[in-house]
């Protein structure tokens, strides 16, 4: 178990992380990532969408450019971060909430969106199948996590930290939670950094 | 937090449905307050206008 792979801890790192997260998260989440999280939601205008672990919105920002503020219910564990997004969209909804036990009823999302957040929770699977109840059938569920490093160096220092899934087992997860018609995108911020993260997109039936 | 996030909510633990309990309000949204479940009687407070529902056990730890 990694030091950040507890709730407690995750909630306490980013309380003061907070402060400099935006001009650091960049670096390993690009606009262009962003961007296909969000096509692989397969979300258009009016569409209702959740946000599990909207930080200080980075990805909330794409998702109000496609279905508008109104639109927008977004989710997470920690207020310092969530503060910042909350004052700039003043018109999306905001919850504290744990992704592994939404507050929703079931069946209340066109599609739910969580990017940079699974590697906090402890039982990946529950949160997938949380986010699978809130989506309405035919909705679909799209998780970024990051991706099991090749290099096994770099893989043992990576886990120390925090979970990094591989794919299969982000797949296997996905499946567990009962999703289907799932796709699979392996992308990183740069060229020589072109498989950093894992994005998953799958349909409730 | 608006009162038209009430139509999707519910509680976190059992999922059933909550009522509103408004201390002070604008004419825009519930600025403190409690969300309380039908269901389980569990009291989730609204902070700032933002209702904090996590489940209870996460609540007071975190």
């Amino acid at each position: 178990m990694g030091v950040l792979e507890d709730k407690r801890r995750a909630r306490f790192f980013y309380k003061y992380f907070s402060k400099i997260y935006d001009y650091v998260n960049p670096i390993f989440y690009s606009l262009e990532m962003r961007r296909k999280v969000v096509d692989l939601a397969e979300i258009s205008r009016g569409d209702i969408v959740l946000e599990v672990g909207c930080g200080t919105g980075f990805t909330t920002e794409e998702i109000v450019a496609r279905v508008g503020e109104e639109n927008v219910v977004a989710v997470d564990i920690t207020p310092e971060q969530m503060k910042k997004a909350v004052e700039r969209f003043r018109g999306a909804f905001f919850v504290r909430g744990d992704a592994e036990n939404l507050p929703f009823k079931d069946d209340s999302f066109d599609a739910s969106i969580s990017a940079g957040s699974i590697e906090y929770w402890p039982n990946p699977v529950k949160g997938i199948k949380e986010m699978a109840r809130v989506t309405k059938p035919g909705g679909r569920v799209v998780i970024l996590a990051p991706r099991k490093p090749d290099n096994p160096i770099v893989r043992k220092f990576a886990e120390s930290i925090m979970l990094f899934p591989s794919t299969q087992q982000l797949v296997l997860w996905f499946e567990k939670a009962g999703l289907s018609d799932l796709r699979v995108v392996e992308t990183g911020p740069y060229f020589f950094w072109s498989k950093l993260v894992t994005i998953v997109s799958g349909r409730k039936e | 937090m608006r009162k038209k996030l009430l139509d999707i909510l519910a509680c976190p633990v059992c999922k059933g449905d909550l009522k509103l309990e408004v201390k002070e309000e604008n004419e825009e949204e519930v600025l403190e307050g409690f969300l309380i479940c039908d269901n389980c009687n569990e009291k989730y407070p609204i902070e700032e206008g933002i209702p904090n529902l996590l489940p209870p056990e996460l609540r007071d730890k975190l």
